[in-house]
């Protein structure tokens, strides 16, 4: 299952749990853990999107825009990449 | 005779807990999240006579040593024997909870399930065919309602029956060929050696390289053939993919026990999200309809913003001028005052305050379209077409925040770990149009295309970001060439928008605007007027003042476009220091001329400019050097000197040079 999740991510550019789950045949929670267990193993990574402000940016005038989280983007590692080739 | 022990072992907020109440009667703590319980709880309970001990685990997913909670839980698995371990599961998210039992029956646990929550299944139409699932399992299966103690003699029942009995290990899971091959051979290293653990499991665990395993065998004894065959081991097969095959030799095991099991409504196979998906995120239809929802936005702002909202914003900028004035008068108070207070302060400020509906009505309008998921497949779209230019997909989120500010939006480049992706998003990033040009606008818009406001300002949006994408091609081509790295996007659900962070996402935007009216924009207004009125010799606001000599200095510069009065040329100077200032300096400079009428900017706007002129300011304004935040934000994100001046200098040469081809080009064509 998670050799296909993957595939199936990295498949469009973009991928969708809802979509993923149904495809798969497989219930939503499950695509989650799938995607968790994908990250932790090392064959993608989750990428920080928008501003890094941390505390570090708390006296910042702008620090409120900073943080944008519109939209979760992942990465294949080269790990990922070697899985999906073999 | 030892009291016998039984263990809670679940997912989070699978109702362990609840069920660990039920058996003891004790008072826990239960709470409808995840990760209530985060330390173990004991408690006990007689059942015909005899005591037994009971532990209420924290949840966890899996049995591997992940976070603090799955250190505790497994710490105790591992080491702590309890007689049983009752295995909690909920049942209405079965194939998840089943990960877990799979592990335990890899283990070689004692185990008990209680199915819980099976009212919950049941309201989600699924149906459990609980003796066959106990017979795949090979272990007793019980299903409970916990919180209405339904099912917990059951429970209790099964697992006595469980210590007594005592099973014998036995793994339902089978692996992959090359899993299974090499198992055979760590089995063999590890047989009779003694360890803590049933050698075929720690064999598996040592081929899945579970460090917390691992270290725990090779604490356990300083067998030199085990300790090297481990390290041997995990030399050789560093790039192997054991792990992920062991993990979904468990998924599989627990699909299949769930497919066999549990009956669950059909579900759709196409649902509507994946209908609006495929066209807003269609390869020819998404940028098209992401610029028709932007037009709509536009069109809204203005239609909502300005036209019903924005006479009362003015009526009241204007009505408080006139109190202010009245009492200044009757105080006697000293002329100067009154000149700053009225031309500074009222024109100057007030002419910026009074798009606080304009601005407000398009950061709502914004924050609605983010809050509903629309933005991330915009995010999409927009990565498809940006990739054209070489540009990466966090690009995007940067030109989104460059909308409201530049200098957060030139601070998010910080996420990005590719320097040249990076370099190519700071520099194209102020043609963004940001916030605080949205006035400037206003004005002229008001003044001369007031039937069109909409389109105007969206197609000035929309020159912005074709300028920016053309200068990304070229510095692609030419100054950072390389690869740029590409994104998987993950959709979210389309939801309702929730008010509380549509307001506050909208309210983070206008408060800024207003703090800065107060703080920046008071300050430059004010030095502008000193400037004006300075020095005494002069008459105030005439061209022989200190501000009037600047601009006639600057006037040659801006000859070809068209805007070549000294009060034009000084007020972009005063909107390096703040954008909004363009409009204070303007409604400043003419309040002061015209001062007898106290004119609105907007008319006097119209008496200085021709609809051609207004059009090659606005693009000036669009595209010229961004605010002094901006390019000393630069400089701290390059830790350079070079790069921030650059910046400076070729965006003011483009929207020099672009408002020049305006303005010559409309005059070619007879327009005036
Ligand atoms: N409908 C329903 N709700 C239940 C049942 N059992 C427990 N709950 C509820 O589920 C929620 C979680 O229960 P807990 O007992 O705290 O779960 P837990 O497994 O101890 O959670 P953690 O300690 O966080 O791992 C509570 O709101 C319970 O009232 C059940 O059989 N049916
Ligand atoms: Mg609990």
């Amino acid at each position: 299952m998670l050799k296909e999740l993957l595939a199936h991510i990295n498949g469009d550019g973009y991928f969708s749990k809802p979509l993923l789950a149904r495809t798969l045949n497989i219930s939503e929670a499950m695509v989650d853990q799938g995607l968790a267990q994908l990250l932790r193993m090392g064959y993608m990574k989750e990428e920080v999107s928008g501003g890094d402000c941390t505390a570090s940016c708390s006296g910042c005038a702008f620090a409120a825009f900073c943080h944008k989280d519109l939209v979760k983007m992942y990465q294949l590692t080269d790990r990922g990449k070697a899985l999906l080739a073999s | 005779m030892k009291t016998k022990r039984i263990a809670l072992v679940g997912n989070p907020n699978s109702g362990k807990t609840t069920l660990f109440n039920a058996i003891t009667g004790a008072n826990q703590h239960v709470g409808n999240w995840p990760g209530v319980t985060v330390e173990k709880k004991e408690g006990s309970f007689t059942y015909r006579g005899a005591t037994y001990d009971v532990v209420d685990l924290p949840g966890i997913y899996s049995l591997g040593a992940f976070s603090e909670d799955e250190i505790v839980a497994m710490d105790y698995i591992l080491t702590d024997d309890a007689d049983v371990i009752i295995d909690v599961i909920d049942a209405s998210n079965i194939e998840r909870n089943l990960y877990l039992t799979t592990q335990l029956l890899e283990m070689g646990k004692n185990l008990v399930i209680a199915l819980n929550m099976v009212d919950e299944a049941e309201k989600r139409e699924m149906k459990f065919d609980v003796a066959a699932m106990s017979r795949a399992l090979g272990v007793p299966v019980v299903p409970t309602v916990a919180s209405r103690d339904n099912g917990t003699e059951a429970v209790i029942k099964e697992a006595v029956k469980a210590i007594e009995r005592k099973r014998v290990y036995q793994n339902p899971l089978t692996y992959s060929d090359n899993v299974s091959h090499h198992h055979e051979h760590m089995v063999e290293l590890l047989e009779g050696k003694d360890l803590p653990y049933p050698p075929a499991w720690a064999a598996i665990k040592v081929i899945e390289g579970d460090s917390h395993v691992i270290s725990r065998i090779e604490a356990s004894t300083d067998d030199a053939t085990v300790l090297n065959g481990i390290t041997e081991f995990h030399k050789f097969h560093s790039s192997d993919n054991f792990e992920l095959e062991i993990v979904d030799s468990r998924y599989a095991f627990a699909h299949r026990i769930a497919e066999q099991t549990v009956k669950r409504p059909p579900v759709e196979v196409v649902t509507l999200t994946d209908k609006i998906d495929k066209i807003l995120i269609n390869k020819y239809l998404g940028i098209p309809i992401f610029a028709l929802i932007m037009l709509a936005v536009f069109q809204l702002t203005f239609a909502i913003g300005q036209d019903l909202l924005g006479g009362y914003a003015a009526a009241l900028v204007e009505g408080l001028g006139v109190l202010i004035e009245r009492f200044l008068i009757w105080a006697h108070s000293p002329e100067w005052l009154v000149s700053f207070m009225i031309d500074g302060v009222v024109n100057g400020v007030g002419a910026v305050v009074e798009f606080v509906p304009l601005i407000t009505v398009m950061y709502l309008l914004l924050s609605l379209l983010e809050d509903s998921g629309y933005m991330a497949r915009a995010a999409y779209v927009w990565d498809n077409l940006m990739r054209a230019f070489g540009m990466q997909g966090k690009a995007f989120i940067s030109m989104i925040i460059g909308f409201g500010c530049t200098v957060p939006a030139i601070m998010s480049t910080r996420t990005m770990d590719n320097k040249k992706d990076r370099m190519v998003t700071m520099l194209i990033t102020p043609f963004m149009s940001c916030g605080a040009k949205l006035p400037i606008y206003s004005v002229f818009i008001a003044a001369f295309f007031s039937d069109h406001g909409g389109l105007v300002l969206f197609s000035l949006y929309a020159f912005g970001i074709i300028v920016g994408l053309l200068m990304a091609k070229l510095f692609n081509k030419t100054i950072f060439k390389g690869e740029t790295s590409y994104f998987i996007m993950e959709l979210p659900p389309y939801r309702i928008p929730s008010t509380k962070s549509v307001m506050r996402s909208m309210w983070l935007n206008v408060s800024d605007f207003i703090k800065r009216a107060g703080t920046i924009i008071f300050m430059v207004v004010t030095i502008m007027w000193l400037l004006a009125v300075l020095p005494g010799s002069a008459e105030p606001y005439s061209q022989s003042s200190y501000l009037g000599r600047l601009g006639t200095l600057l006037v040659p510069i801006f000859r070809h476009a068209g805007f070549g009065t000294w009060q034009e040329s000084v007020a972009l100077f005063a909107g390096i220091p703040a954008k909004e200032a363009v409009v204070g300096t303007l409604g400043m400079l003419y309040a002061g001329q015209y001062m007898e009428e106290g004119v609105v900017l907007v008319n006097a706007v119209q008496q200085h400019f021709t609809s051609l002129t207004a059009l090659a300011y606005m693009v000036m304004v669009l595209l010229y050097t961004p605010c002094a935040a901006t390019i000393s934000a630069v400089a701290r994100e390059t830790k350079s000197v070079r790069w921030p001046v650059a910046m400076a200098l070729y965006t003011f040469a483009i929207g020099w040079f672009v408002a020049v081809l305006v303005f010559q080009i409309g005059s070619l064509f007879g327009f005036a």
